[in-house]
């Protein structure tokens, strides 16, 4: 990676490594978008998970709230709107 | 030398801090890591995010060794080894502390809740990484095109992504070179 990185900042301001770069980031974005969508596949099935998930990514990727109160309180609410419920069968597939 | 010392401890705290709480894994990390890097201490612009990241794609290893490229960026190798050690060795040593205590509350019933219930916040942060790139990265016709084929192309089969992310530099090049 250091290899590339001085590579990088030696022809940074070549408008080709430019180019090169700007595809190469695109192609990341699609990259980044197909593992998230396969990852996440059961969730964005499920109403509650999908709720749960526009919220978290909202709140870090439209505000850019810190992950420090993002994850904790989102989590925590998760976590108890999953909480065991005795007697209950699991309600999801 | 003082300067020098409270950036690397400022580099290490941060990075630390990022990855251990982006539990989706590494591109999770990518929002916060770009509001410590890029908007609150102005180490790197919103293009050298965006470069040094797909640099990171195009490198051998876990993709987030690119923060050994931010580190060294801001503070030479003495950066790069701390920003390394800070992103990889407490969030590895709590992967492996959860790990073995979840073995050891197996039967504990909240353990499931918290399964089921930090999933969707990790495919959250996941997403919102996603978002993050996409703003800095789509700027016109071909590179969203380029996103949405590399999209497409995953979703249906698997191949190496490093062929992906070749072509899309070379039909970048070709396209605006």
């Amino acid at each position: 990676v250091l290899g590339l990185g001085a590579l990088y900042v030696s022809y940074a301001n070549e408008l080709w490594m430019r180019a090169v770069l700007g595809g190469a980031a695109a192609a990341a974005v699609g990259l980044l978008l197909a593992t998230a969508l396969r990852l996440g596949r059961p969730q964005l099935r499920r109403p509650l998970d999908l709720a749960i998930l526009l919220v978290t990514a909202i709140a870090v990727g439209e505000f850019r709230l810190p992950l420090v109160w993002v994850v904790p309180a989102v989590g925590a609410v998760s976590i108890w709107l999953y909480r065991p419920r005795p007697g209950a069968k699991e309600t999801h597939p | 030398l003082s300067d020098d010392l409270a950036t690397l401890a400022q580099l290490f705290v941060d990075f630390a801090r990022v990855s251990l709480l982006a539990i989706g894994g590494g591109s999770a990390a990518l929002p916060e890591m770009h509001s410590v890097v890029v908007t609150d201490t102005h180490w790197l612009s919103d293009q050298q995010f965006k470069e040094i990241y797909s640099l990171g794609q195009v490198a051998p290893g876990p993709n987030m060794t690119m923060v050994a490229v931010i580190g060294q960026h801001v503070a030479g190798w003495a950066g790069a080894l701390v920003a390394l050690i800070a992103f990889f060795v407490p969030s590895s040593l709590l992967a492996f502390g959860a790990n073995r205590l979840w073995r050891r509350l197996e039967p504990w019933p909240w353990l499931e809740s918290i399964r089921q219930g930090l999933a969707p916040v990790a495919i959250g942060l996941l997403i919102a990484g996603v978002w993050l790139l996409a703003r800095l990265a789509l700027e016109g016709v071909p590179t969203l095109a380029i996103a949405l084929v590399a999209t497409a192309i995953l979703l249906a089969r698997h191949v190496n992504p490093l062929w992906l992310i070749v072509a899309g530099a070379s039909v970048n090049w070709l396209v605006a070179g």
